[in-house]
């Protein structure tokens, strides 16, 4: 029977409904950490601006045409748009880190988890670097 | 360690993420790297709405990004704290279908 090897410590008391044990006292402390704490502040990030998001673009329930356009056009400043770039950065490693887990949750890739994390965060780097000229001619 | 638990919810962050994969990436997409959709009016967004595909993808968007960030929330909170966890539940169920359906209302609104 193959036996396969424990990259991530079974002995972890509890992988629960995160799995946040078994990547912190496994051999994949490091990266293992890195890849959940940053997949948690961009989630709490993303819903956080996701109610926020609900708020400002209903303006059209409350004012209309008028108060939607007024709205969208007061958002456009340098610090929003710099907002909207760190939402983007978010979305990015939080998606393309979440399609890793799912993988990981399917058995696949289970023994390459620190390459696929590396992978996540090179794939993260090139989405962000090809998007950033939208953001950048916003600012314009 | 008889009783499943959570089961649906584990389940349902999984699905939920796998179509915002699709939903939000169109919606970011279309929002942000298509030339032209860079004012945000009023008549812009009615335009958009019109095509059946970007109601779906919207309002899917609401359903899908409401479920699995307040799921996620609730993931935090089970970690954290783990007591308020039923409590938190509730509120955040009552948060998620009040903003459903404020947000379906205003999808409406751009229809009228």
């Amino acid at each position: 029977m193959y036996k396969l090897q424990d990259p991530v410590g079974t002995r972890s008391r509890a992988y629960g409904v995160t799995g946040w044990k078994a990547f912190s006292s496994g051999p994949l402390r490091k990266a293992g950490m890195w890849a959940w704490i940053l997949h948690r502040i961009s989630g709490l990030a993303i819903i956080f601006f996701l109610l926020l998001h609900i708020w400002e673009i209903s303006s059209a329930n409350r004012g209309g045409s008028q108060l939607f356009n007024a709205t969208m056009a007061g958002l456009k400043t340098p610090l929003y748009v710099f907002g909207e770039w760190l939402l983007f950065l978010a979305v990015v490693y939080h998606g393309i880190n979440g399609i890793r887990l799912i993988l990981f949750d399917l058995n696949i890739g289970v023994r390459q988890q620190k390459t696929l994390f590396w992978l996540v965060l090179g794939l993260s780097a090139v989405l962000i670097i090809a998007g950033t000229s939208a953001f950048l001619s916003l600012l314009g | 360690m008889g009783k499943t638990q959570g089961l649906w919810a584990w389940f349902l962050q999984r699905i939920t993420a796998v179509l915002l994969v699709f939903f939000l990436g169109t919606h970011f997409f279309v929002l942000h790297f298509v030339p032209g959709n860079m004012e945000i009016t009023f008549l812009g967004v009615q335009t958009r709405l019109k095509s059946a595909l970007f109601m779906i993808v919207d309002f899917g968007l609401l359903l899908t990004g409401l479920y699995h960030g307040l799921n996620g929330v609730r993931a935090v909170v089970i970690d954290w704290w783990p007591r308020l966890a039923g409590t938190v539940t509730w509120f955040l169920w009552i948060i998620g279908l009040a903003a459903t359906v404020y947000g379906w209302q205003t999808l409406l609104v751009f229809l009228r």
